[in-house]
């Protein structure tokens, strides 16, 4: 007994020991890979080398590999594992090997565990040596500068993070190898399988960015650089076999001193033991497998039904969510139409590569196909109550909105566009207060009501005219937890009620605090107010005159002009029946843009209206009222219809402001959107223009229609852009522009 | 002892052996007959455990064969196919199964080689296959196993390798208390070297006795008759597999010599004799149901 537990011990390290000989070349193969991803590419590159002082400046700590590489590292590391797993346990894929092994004196689970071990001892010295070699440069490079125990400790924690990373891969590769029956299948299948977090979670963010009305995962704004929320797959990284340590990875693969606010996060070893804890499942599961497998698979394929019915599924998904998603810009119900049939043409091709034979397995395409069915239902009808869904307002903390209402007194730094003619300005603002809280809720409510329009235009009722526009809504709750929802449309009428938080506490105040420099700020409007150089303009734009004022006189101005902004109601500010008498300028830029256009994002105008009287009264008691005089003629008046799609071309497709600033330009047919075809409404009459020009508006807020006028200033080049209102247009207007 | 107790294995729909059953007692070789395809060799691979049956049990001495180490390492199973590694020699596949046999003897394993006459240190995808055979079957013998199954194994041998495997397995079997296992198609293959016979037939154990005892069972009688007579005759007396036209024939009886004379006496056969049966013609006894008449299949 004795002599048979020796050879008993003999017999394992011998299983080992040949398990590390088949499978040397490999190793060897991987670590040429990983040598030159990882030392290689952080020390060979001379201009972006770490032995480079004109490069590392000083500032970096340390860099194991170039962080721009940091997705290849992983990609590599994961191969590792899958193709160790392969080289270890292809013998039971063929029908001579399989036999063989099985026939020895070695029980299968042991044979799992011995080769299991072997392929950890590979990976594990395989990426130290990749690491150690890298670390030993970065010795070199950085000890000098006292930078040694961050390498040392970042060392220790990229080394594990991509053993582990490999292991799971090699168990799962490991598991798919003792449940189908051939090389192709296993190396297929488990790519999959690593992958399948990824696919399901892609593909539900797809499904719903495309299906799920107020969906926010994985969007980001139209002017880009922000996202509303993270998509699913990154969201849920930490649980992704194939994720798990990007994100730990990219930040402790290379480490600077930093100057600014950042804190750099914890060397976090939880995940990495959460997926330790996951690989020894996979390998619980290998056991039941290996002792449960039939030799008899190896080398066919198509022998394990749950599995070809996982594959088949995922890659049939993918390719559902891929052309959904492409398609979807030129109709939806064509897009699932089409996405379905793709569906079924990639489940036909998949089910054929494995089994060969389509008809007995043809059972699985219904269930298939109606899982996804299901899945794009609920979407669609709103997830649950996903999209209708508003927290009740005592459960809310705060909530962000995005507004939609005058750049002329944000305070921060916002993207956004501009042409010289129209723009788009990203804003939010937070709203802690109850009442503003409930009429976020009430307008968010109005949002819902609309659902998603079609992006058309409505000519016998403009306010139904749905334009692309970007609104977010965050609502932190008491508990913690937050609610984000994103509509990337909605209708005039909507954004119409959205104005209405002008006259909440927490925009009020903003605007105040704006205007009246009490921001910390230096970016936008808040800048412009505080810093900015100062025009008096006339409303046609052909005088401007830049006035210089002492930190009194500024601030005089600025509290005039924030009492007559206070005093302002909705209707005042953005649908105003009175013309306005000129234009006060501030502008962090100057120059060219202040004497042409009304608006890019540095800087700020205020429309002073009859209504504006203590701004009035200021200029006129400084004499600089005067400079809002013009002694300019029109010699004519040239109007199209607004509407968002009048060009097939140049339809609007992103989010426009729909608040109209005036503006000059020194050519004609300059207006915010471009008709493909036909003249526009010329008036030239004494007595039409005399009708039309006291009714159009340098600043108007589109949302209940009306018509782009272009000026034409007598005896210049010169063309002023301004709006006229649908509700007060003269019949002969409507006449002539009704269709 | 190794006991196939109703085994019933299963490819997919397909069922290779029905709840087939078999003793196998020690110091015998054991032949595995059956037709192509009958299960011969899905019988060895469940005997070696490398294939676990849908039901039933295969047992050495009441212990379970299957994921046995220890009764697994006793067995050496010489596939129809075997397992060479890509650029491995007989010395490289040594190095190989000598970790998992605790009575590999290096000296076997020198002495076969030179037998056979195959370079140890030649790539053995370069052999032929007849080479491969006969280095898959000094693996097998040099590990010394208490069971040996041999899968095919004559298959692609010469005679002269024939003639020499089957002395080496008799002077195996004499050395070692061993059991040898052979399947086959060919039954001229397995004359004079197994005790046992194994028919398997429509999935099943047909008949699995000694040779002695088969024969025993069964004679071939020649007889010449003074008159010409229809084979149709011999059939309704029971007879069978006749063969022979004119007066003379052959035909199997189960039946003892005397009491097959009776049978004749009426036809007055001139010449009676009684003919030692081979395996063929007992394997042919057993499984022929019917004769074929192939007068115009070609036509």
């Amino acid at each position: 007994m004795i002599l048979m537990d020796s050879f008993h011990k003999v017999k394992y390290i011998h299983t080992f020991w040949q398990a590390l000989k088949h499978t040397f070349g490999m190793a060897v193969i991987m670590l040429c890979i990983l040598l030159l991803l990882i030392p290689a590419s952080t020390s060979a590159i001379p201009d972006i080398s770490i032995f480079n002082v004109d490069y590392t400046h000083n500032q970096m700590k340390y860099r194991f590999y170039l962080e721009n590489i940091n997705v290849i590292v992983n990609g590599a590391v994961i191969l590792m594992g899958v193709v160790l797993a392969i080289s270890l346990f292809r013998f039971m894929l063929a029908k001579r090997s399989s036999d063989a092994y099985f026939s020895l004196g070695i029980t299968r689970i042991k044979l799992v565990i011995i080769h299991s071990f072997a392929g950890a001892c590979y990976m594990a010295l395989v990426l130290f040596i990749s690491l150690f070699v890298s670390l030993l440069l970065n010795l070199m490079a950085f000890t000098e500068y006292g930078f040694a125990p961050y390498a040392i400790s970042g060392f220790f924690y990229i080394w594990t993070g991509f053993f582990v990373l490999a292991l799971v891969s090699f168990m799962i590769t490991l598991l798919t190898c003792c449940l189908v029956g051939t090389i192709a299948e296993t190396t297929f299948f488990s790519i999959i399988f690593i992958g399948s977090v990824s696919i399901i979670f892609y593909g539900i963010s797809t499904l719903a960015k495309q299906l799920l009305f107020g969906n926010s995962f994985g969007l980001t704004v139209s002017t880009g650089g922000s996202a509303v929320s993270s998509n699913m797959v990154t969201m849920l990284e930490s649980f992704n076999p194939a994720l798990f340590f990007l994100n730990a990875s990219k930040n402790f693969c290379a480490q600077y001193v930093r100057y600014d606010a950042y804190i750099e996060p914890d060397q976090d070893y939880r995940l990495c033991v959460l997926w330790i804890i996951i690989a020894i499942l996979l390998l619980t599961g290998c056991f039941f497998s290996i002792r449960f497998r039939k030799a008899e698979i190896a080398g066919v394929s198509g022998k394990c039904v749950p599995v070809n019915f996982f594959v088949t599924f995922l890659v049939s998904f993918l390719g559902f969510t891929v052309v959904l998603n492409t398609v979807a810009a030129y109709g939806l119900f064509l897009a699932i139409i089409i996405a379905f049939l793709t569906f079924i043409v990639l489940y036909i091709i998949l089910e054929k590569l494995q089994t060969r034979q389509l008809w007995k397995g043809l059972w699985k395409l219904p269930i298939q196909f109606g899982i996804v069915a299901f899945v794009v239902i609920i979407l669609y009808t709103g997830g649950f109550g996903y999209s209708s869904r508003i927290p009740v307002s005592d459960q809310i903390k705060e909530v962000e909105m995005s507004y939609i209402g005058s750049p002329n007194y944000l305070s921060s730094d916002n993207g956004g566009t501009s042409n010289g003619k129209q723009y788009y300005v990203r804003s939010d603002y937070t709203y802690t207060k109850s009442d503003d809280v409930k009429e976020i809720i009430d307008v968010h409510r109005a949002i819902i009501d609309a659902g998603k329009p079609k992006l058309a235009v409505d000519m016998e009722h403009f306010s139904s005219t749905a334009v692309p526009y970007d609104i977010i809504i965050k609502y932190t709750l008491k508990s913690g937890n937050e609610i984000t929802r994103y509509y990337d449309r909605t209708t005039m009428e909507v954004l119409e009620k959205m104005l209405s938080l002008d006259d909440t506490q927490t925009v009020h105040n903003n605007i105040q605090s704006s205007i009246l420099s009490l921001t910390n700020s230096n970016y936008g409007a808040a800048g412009a107010y505080k810093n900015g150089l100062i025009y008096l303009n006339n409303t046609l734009y052909t005088n401007p005159k830049q006035v210089l004022m002492n930190a009194d006189q500024r601030t005089k101005l600025l509290s005039c002009i924030a009492a007559d902004v206070a005093a302002q109601s909705i209707e005042d500010r953005y649908f105003t029946k009175e013309s306005a008498v000129g234009v006060i300028m501030f502008s962090l830029t100057g120059s060219q843009n202040s004497l042409t256009f009304a608006y890019n994002i540095e800087n700020t105008l205020v429309y002073v209206t009859p209504n504006f009287t203590q701004t009035i009264q200021y200029l006129e008691d400084t004499n600089l009222y005067q400079y809002f005089q013009t002694t300019d003629e029109i010699e004519n008046v040239s109007l199209q219809a607004y509407n968002p799609y009048i060009s097939v071309v140049n339809t609007q497709t992103s989010p426009k402001s729909q608040y109209f600033l005036g503006y000059i330009k020194d050519t004609a047919h300059e207006f915010i959107q471009t008709k493909d075809f036909g003249n526009d409404f010329l008036i030239d009459t004494p007595e039409r223009l005399a009708q039309v020009i006291p009714l159009l508006q340098n600043d108007y807020f589109m949302s209940r229609g009306g018509y782009l006028a272009q000026i034409k200033i007598k005896g210049k080049d010169k063309y002023v852009y301004k709006f006229l209102p649908a509700e007060v247009a003269p019949q002969f207007v409507i006449f002539n522009l009704r269709k | 002892m190794i006991k196939v107790e109703s085994i019933t294995k299963k490819f997919g729909d397909y069922t290779a052996l029905e709840n087939f059953s078999l003793t196998i007692h020690e110091g015998h070789i054991y032949g595995i007959v059956g037709y192509n395809g009958a299960g011969k060799t899905t019988l060895m691979k469940t005997i070696a455990g490398i294939y676990r049956p849908e039901r039933g049990s295969i047992t050495m001495d009441d212990v379970e064969i299957y994921e046995n180490e220890r009764i697994k390492g006793t067995f050496f199973m010489v596939q129809d196919e075997p397992l060479f590694f890509p650029q491995a020699t007989l010395t490289s596949m040594e190095g190989f199964y000598k970790g998992y046999y605790p009575g590999w003897n290096d000296s076997v394993f020198k002495k076969l080689i030179e037998l056979f006459g195959l370079n140890p240190k030649g790539r053995i995808n370069g052999f032929s296959k007849g080479m491969q055979r006969q280095a898959s079957i000094i693996l097998g013998l040099a590990t010394m196993p208490q069971y040996l199954l041999l899968d095919e194994s004559f298959d692609g041998l010469d005679l002269a390798k024939r003639n020499l495997l089957k002395a080496l397995l008799f002077a195996y079997l004499k050395a070692n208390a061993t059991n040898i296992l052979i399947s086959s198609h060919n039954l001229k293959e397995l004359e004079g070297i197994c005790d046992h016979i194994a028919i398997i037939k429509d999935k099943e154990l047909s008949f699995g006795d000694s040779v002695e005892h088969m024969r025993q069972e069964r004679r071939k009688f020649h007889v010449i008759l003074p008159d010409e007579h229809e084979k149709q005759e011999f059939y309704k007396m029971g007879f069978k597999n006749v063969e022979g036209s004119y007066k003379t024939y052959t035909f199997i009886s189960k039946t003892t010599e005397e009491e097959t004379r009776t049978v004749l006496q009426p036809l007055s056969p001139t010449s009676f004799q009684s003919i030692a049966l081979t395996l063929e013609e007992i394997f042919l006894d057993e499984m022929e149901e019917f004769e074929y008449d192939f007068n115009g299949f070609f036509s």
